[in-house]
């Protein structure tokens, strides 16, 4: 036969003679016993040669789904990230799984990053099972799954999360001598097995307590876990309702404390500063939902001082405002420290003017005292949201409060929180951002007094706020004195009103020593304004002026 | 000053505290001392190298890392938290991060490798298999049976 005109399907036919007949002679097949779907419909198929050509096509079809891979893998081989080594892949896997001890305590926000990356290619499938550290984080979603972790973690430390019941204990209690963060729900099911040794290993303790569980056997469960040469460095305690005995050395090395939902009792308050006293590597302080049992006196407010200068955040979260302006006044804070303070509308009665939360005296507080620029943010009324931030002359971040709360004074407490910046913060502020700030019922008295409040303020941005605080500037322009530079975003001012702003500011003939022209203006993302080439021009003359809309308004 | 010479034959002569960030070129300059002859880089590019050293000028007044700080690395505290700078220095197209890796990981500059692989690591972060093949032009090439087996493991992620 010309070998030219032969079909596709009579190649195959000759391909496959050799292989049938190798089948044949080297394998003994028997008809299946098995129940065929011929079976059931009545028609035996025990017929030797068709027992072979199945057979045929399994081998067929396995060695083409094999040449398949191959082509693929020699494929993969060309794409740009397969020119990295094993080593780097196994590094970069290493820094997908992050090594936050948060995300072992918040079961439901971790995501199968082991399972996706092994699941990609057959190179990066070898690397991934070849990096036991990214198995570490025991997956807990199943019993299969976390057994499937446990044995790729090799001899990893291991992150492991247990709720109330009994299978997941029974299956990371043999591995506890590799537990470098655990997080349980207590007390554990009656039946769940209990540890009885302690976790050499273990860096980071989460405890939440069922309701009234006693301390005792939370301090207990710790002191087991922990050890008496403790290297715990993160703690999370949650729902306990009597202050805790803790020994010291269980503090010894902490370096991240959250306490939430803790109650303490009236007589007992000191318990919470002297936790922090026992704590000297804190880096990291969360209280939230603190609950102190009969309030807080007067002489307590006034006690002495507690040194948390090595704290590096102080996040007070969900307290009453008597306990917020309680632990301030107390708290020595360094300059570096970033101080967050939260409410949410379920934790809180409102907070309308920020002595309510801030001491009078700042002495103690360096971070606070070290903020140079300051972003109010007094959000919209209808929600009762406000925001405060305020950074130190480099841009760090040092002080963060956000505030959701139900406000008596509906709609009224963006303006009172302004007018009391100046009484709670007074600063050498040298940058204002203002935001939000638009109800046209605020007066323009309150605001101009405010601003004169901090005479060392050189630069101002208005963002999302009403004209007529813009135009305050331009009425009383020797306050504050040193502006050099304005910026109106997401706002609004007519040309008009910008010209006088621009002529009472930057163009006066009489300089005092402290006087200074305002030398930039910036107009960012305000579709509105309208400004005519014309006057653009003019106003150059007297300052810079940056507008991002002057190409599309050409 | 020290001369450095690219695999395409290109010199560039740098300050020897930016070329001293690379652990390997710092090694060479103590062994070999005071010396006017180029060092050559036969693994870099010039175009790569131009990347590395604008990285290390902007980070020679840093301390170099210990080797106790990268052990206590190795094995605690790895975010993936990129600094200002960096992250914009870093925003090439994905050849160019691959070959700043590579470069990195020859000349042993181990603050920029970690910058470069933390890069990947972010744009790999939530992302499916299918999505990160997308993403890096990778073909799945697994047999039937070790299919099977993924399928299997993505079933138990969903097995409550």
């Amino acid at each position: 036969m010309d070998s030219a005109n032969i079909t596709t399907s009579e190649l195959i036919a000759q391909s496959l003679r050799p292989v049938l007949q190798h089948l044949r002679n080297s394998v003994d097949v028997q008809p299946s016993s098995a129940v065929t779907p011929e079976l059931e419909l009545g028609v035996r198929d025990d017929d030797p040669e068709v027992a072979v050509l199945r057979l045929a096509l399994e081998v067929i079809e396995a060695y083409i789904h094999k040449e398949i891979a191959a082509h693929h893998q020699y494929r993969n081989l060309r794409a740009p990230i397969h020119r990295l080594p094993t080593e780097i892949i196994s590094l970069i896997f290493r820094f997908i799984e992050p090594d936050s001890f948060r995300s072992t305590f918040y079961i439901r926000e971790r995501k199968s990053a082991p399972l996706n990356i092994s699941g990609v290619s057959r190179q990066w499938r070898q690397v991934a099972l070849s990096t036991p550290r990214i198995w570490s984080k025991i997956d807990m979603r199943s019993m299969s799954l976390a057994a499937l972790f446990i044995e790729r973690s090799k001899h990893a430390p291991l992150d492991v999360a247990v709720d109330q019941g009994t299978k997941m204990m029974a299956l990371v209690l043999p591995h506890i001598d590799r537990w470098r963060a655990f997080h349980a729900m207590v007390p554990l099911h009656q039946e769940a097995p209990q540890p009885l040794v302690c976790a050499p290993k273990l860096e980071a303790l989460s405890i939440i307590c069922g309701s009234h569980q006693h301390s005792a056997e939370v301090e207990e469960f710790i002191h087991l876990l922990a050890g008496a040469a403790s290297q715990l460095r993160t703690l999370a305690l949650e729902g306990i309702y009597e202050p805790l005995q803790l020994q010291p050395h269980v503090f010894a090395s902490l370096t991240d404390l959250r306490l939430a939902r803790v109650s303490f009792r009236q007589d007992a308050q000191h318990c919470l500063f002297q936790i922090l006293e026992l704590s000297p590597c804190l880096e990291e302080l969360t209280l939230d939902r603190i609950h102190i049992n009969g309030g807080i006196h007067a002489h307590d407010v006034l006690a002495s001082q507690v040194d948390l200068t090595h704290l590096k955040r102080l996040v007070l979260q969900s307290l009453p405002r008597f306990e917020i302006i309680w632990i301030l006044t107390r708290a020595v804070l360094s300059a570096s420290c970033r101080l967050a303070i939260r409410s949410s509308r379920s934790y809180s009665t409102g907070v309308e003017n920020l002595s309510e939360i801030l001491p009078g005296d700042l002495t103690n507080l360096h971070n606070v005292q070290s903020v140079r620029h300051l972003l109010l943010d007094v959000g919209s009324a209808d929600k009762n949201e406000w925001s405060l931030k305020g950074w130190n002359a480099e841009g760090d971040t040092l002080l963060a409060i956000n505030m959701e709360g139900s406000y008596s004074n509906r709609g009224g407490s963006g303006q009172m929180i302004f007018i009391g910046l100046p009484t709670a913060l007074p600063l050498p502020l040298e940058i204002l951002t203002i935001a939000s700030y638009n109800s046209t019922k605020w007066s323009n008295a309150k605001f101009t007094r405010t601003i004169s409040s901090f005479p060392t303020l050189k630069e101002i941005i208005f963002e999302g706020c009403d004209a007529k605080f813009i135009q305050t500037l331009a009425s009383t322009p020797t306050k504050p004195p040193g502006l050099e530079k304005l910026t109106i975003k997401n706002g609004h001012i007519s040309e008009e009103a910008l010209v006088s702003l621009v002529l009472a500011r930057a163009v006066f003939k009489t300089r005092s020593t402290s006087r200074v022209p305002l030398q930039r203006l910036e107009i960012i993302e305000c579709p509105e304004m309208h400004i005519s080439a014309a006057t653009l021009s003019n106003l150059r003359k007297h300052l810079e002026i940056y507008w991002d809309g002057e190409g599309a308004a050409s | 000053m020290v001369n450095l010479v690219t695999s395409d034959n290109e010199s560039f002569t740098v300050e020897k505290a930016v070329a001293s960030r690379s652990v390997l070129i710092k090694n060479m300059l103590e062994d070999v001392g005071e010396s006017d002859q180029p060092i050559p880089l036969p693994n870099v590019t010039a175009s790569v190298l131009k990347k590395v050293l604008e990285y290390c000028d902007h980070h020679k007044n840093e301390p170099m890392p210990t080797s106790e700080d990268l052990a206590a690395e190795d094995t605690r505290k790895r975010t993936t938290d990129i600094g200002e700078w960096d992250q914009k220095f870093i925003q090439v197209d994905q050849e160019m991060l691959f070959e700043i890796i590579l470069a990195a990981n020859y000349l042993d500059i181990k603050p920029l490798l970690d910058v470069g692989c933390k890069t990947v690591a972010n744009m790999i972060k939530g992302k499916t298999p299918e999505e990160i093949r997308k993403l890096f032009n990778i073909v799945n090439d697994f047999t039937p049976e070790e299919e099977a087996q993924i399928k299997k493991e993505n079933e138990w992620a969903e097995d409550r």
